[in-house]
């Protein structure tokens, strides 16, 4: 959303209290403290893929040029949180060279995202929850799977959990609320629908999310590199497989 | 000299003991925790005193620690919450090195005040570092021993103590330290009830009354309280947290305001990012005293500026440096 100079002029109060800074332009960012050692920069206002590229691009640009001081960043779906050693520099220090980094023209956006392909067991006991999704929408089992596997999905962001992926793009004809009592055990590997967001659990864990099916991939490998299968910008597709293909890939 | 221990042998693992060093940086971008010691200030303490770089790896005990036996001499410190502690049916004390003879069995017991003990050991904890650290995530099986707390029959290696730890174990062998440091002043007056620096986050100007309500608000924390986090319950007002908010990155220390009526203060194993108000932050100077607080406890919060937070944790790093001095004259 852009906001000319003039009408900032003339509404100064109804600008800046409903909506923040990072409104105004696409160059200025906002920034502001995360903690004592932490500075947050906001680079959307809303989840989509425009932020997403701005996150990437911005990222890219973090890797190429390191900030003194800097110990590692953490990309999200709209902002980005740069960590620091606030006994060597000044927050100041990091905000200015955040925004020197975001006003940079970038030149990595051209980069092809890779595609990872996720086999999926759907149904049966991989997927206890396949037919209440199915039956939420009036929909068969088969159009679930059908609709899941024929969407295209981007990892907007990691977090939650180490290698979870929070993935944009599940067709909204099989969005579904969470489960109304989340199960107190779900098993790694388990894919599942929360809303429109859909994802699979890198570790067994408590969780609320329908689960549609499993796959044998590892999501989180601490002594693999890179640890994590997937990576923010990264697209992802669902294969449906069957739970002989699922045994023969668990044990590889 | 003596063969100096490189390993010992757990007899009983106590509650949850886990091995701890200062966090696993460089992996949040993945969704890994930062983890590590959750009173960060025992950790550097207890590794000072035996001789360790700061970095070294500890035990962490919590509620109960666990027995131990040791097969050659060593050097141990003890920080935190007072534990009872003895080697071989000798009462031990906290916050000074203790020589560990050949053959030695250390047992700790319950704690007393506080609820986490650091056991630094000569050389550090050994394991082998998972992503640049070896801290233990219990919830991925990531780090430390296994991924997992420690149970009885665990055999764990430990690092070639430095020159410094040799000295120590050498002049500590014929003559106890008859010294400790003075911790009084880092953890408060009252273990049960204590009184934490913050400053207000991003979101709590935008709920009205709330930043008040917060610092005048007697909290306790309710059980439901872990190496993740701790969930303060409290009379707050209901707070109108500002809706449809998007997950964004959180450190520990961040004071999360999810709809109700408790706040959650995120720890050393929270989640990188989420989606609930940020309202404040805990001055990372005043992490371990929450860290010592039991179920139950009454906290309370007194507001300062980040800045001030900053100038604390320089004040701290400046008083650990002359208290590295002050140790290291006491065996020259």
């Amino acid at each position: 959303m852009k906001c000319e100079p003039w009408r900032r002029l003339l509404w100064p109060y109804i600008v800046i209290s409903v909506q923040p800074p990072h409104h105004q332009s696409a160059d200025a960012i906002a920034c502001e403290p995360l903690g004592e050692g932490g500075a947050l920069v906001t680079l959307a206002s809303e989840i989509g893929r425009d932020a997403h590229e701005r996150v990437r691009a911005f990222c890219a640009k973090l890797d190429q040029e390191r900030p003194r001081g800097l110990i590692e960043y953490v990309p999200a779906y709209t902002t980005v949180a740069l960590y620091y050693d606030p006994l060597r520099v000044d927050y100041a220090d990091i905000r200015d060279a955040a925004q020197r980094i975001a006003s940079q023209p970038s030149n990595a956006t051209n980069t092809i995202p890779r595609l990872v392909d996720i086999p999926v067991c759907y149904g049966g006991e991989f997927g206890p929850d396949l037919a209440d999704v199915a039956a939420h929408h009036g929909i068969s089992a088969d159009d679930v799977i059908a609709l899941h596997e024929g969407g295209e999905y981007d990892v907007w962001m990691l977090g939650f959990a180490p290698g979870f992926a929070y993935l944009g793009g599940l067709p909204e004809r099989i969005a579904t609320p969470r489960r109304a009592t989340p199960r107190v055990k779900v098993p790694a590997g388990s894919v599942g629908i929360a809303g429109a967001q859909t994802g699979v659990y890198p570790f067994d864990s408590p969780g609320g999310w329908q689960l549609i099916g499993r796959t044998p991939l590892r999501m989180f490998d601490p002594v693999r590199s890179p640890p994590a299968l997937l990576a923010p910008g990264d697209r992802v597709r669902f294969r449906a497989i069957t739970p002989r293909e699922f045994e023969e890939l668990w044990r590889a | 000299m003596a063969r100096v221990a490189t390993q010992f042998v757990v007899r009983s693992g106590g509650l949850q003991t886990t091995v701890q060093d200062r966090g696993r940086f460089g992996s949040r971008r993945l969704g890994v925790p930062l983890s590590g010691a959750l009173d960060p200030y025992a950790l550097r303490i207890a590794n000072l005193l035996v001789g360790n770089h700061g970095d070294a790896a500890v035990l962490e005990c919590t509620l109960r620690g666990p027995v131990i036996a040791f097969e050659n001499e060593t050097l141990v410190a003890l920080c935190g919450g007072d534990f009872a502690a003895d080697l071989d049916g000798v009462q031990v004390a906290g916050w000074r090195p203790i020589h560990v003879e050949a053959g030695s069995v250390l047992t700790i017991g319950n704690a007393h005040r506080g609820l986490r003990c650091c056991v630094a050991i000569a050389g550090g904890i050994d394991t082998v570092p998972v992503l640049g650290s070896r801290s233990t995530f219990v919830r991925a099986n990531l780090g430390g021993y296994e991924g997992r707390a420690l149970a009885s029959g665990d055999v764990v290696p430990l690092g070639r103590p430095g020159a410094d730890a040799l000295t120590r174990i050498q002049q500590l062998r014929n003559k106890a330290a008859r010294w400790f440091v003075d911790v009084r002043d880092v953890y408060g007056a009252e273990f049960a009830a204590p009184r934490l620096r913050a400053y207000a986050g991003a979101h709590a100007q935008l709920m009205r009354g709330y930043v008040d309500a917060f610092f005048e608000t007697e909290f306790t924390v309710a059980p439901a309280s872990d190496r993740m986090g701790y969930r303060l319950s409290g009379k707050l007002p209901a707070a109108e947290a500002p809706g449809g908010l998007v997950s964004e990155p959180v450190v520990p220390g961040t004071v999360q305001q999810p709809p109700g009526s408790q706040a959650i203060v995120l720890l050393a194993d929270a989640q990188t990012t989420g989606g609930y108000a940020r309202v404040a932050h805990v001055a990372q100077v005043d992490l371990p005293r929450l860290a010592q607080a039991s179920p139950g406890a009454r906290v309370r919060f007194e507001q300062i500026t980040r800045e001030q937070a900053v100038q604390l944790l320089r004040k701290r790093e400046q008083d650990l440096a002359r208290l590295s001095e002050a140790v290291r004259y006491k065996f020259i």
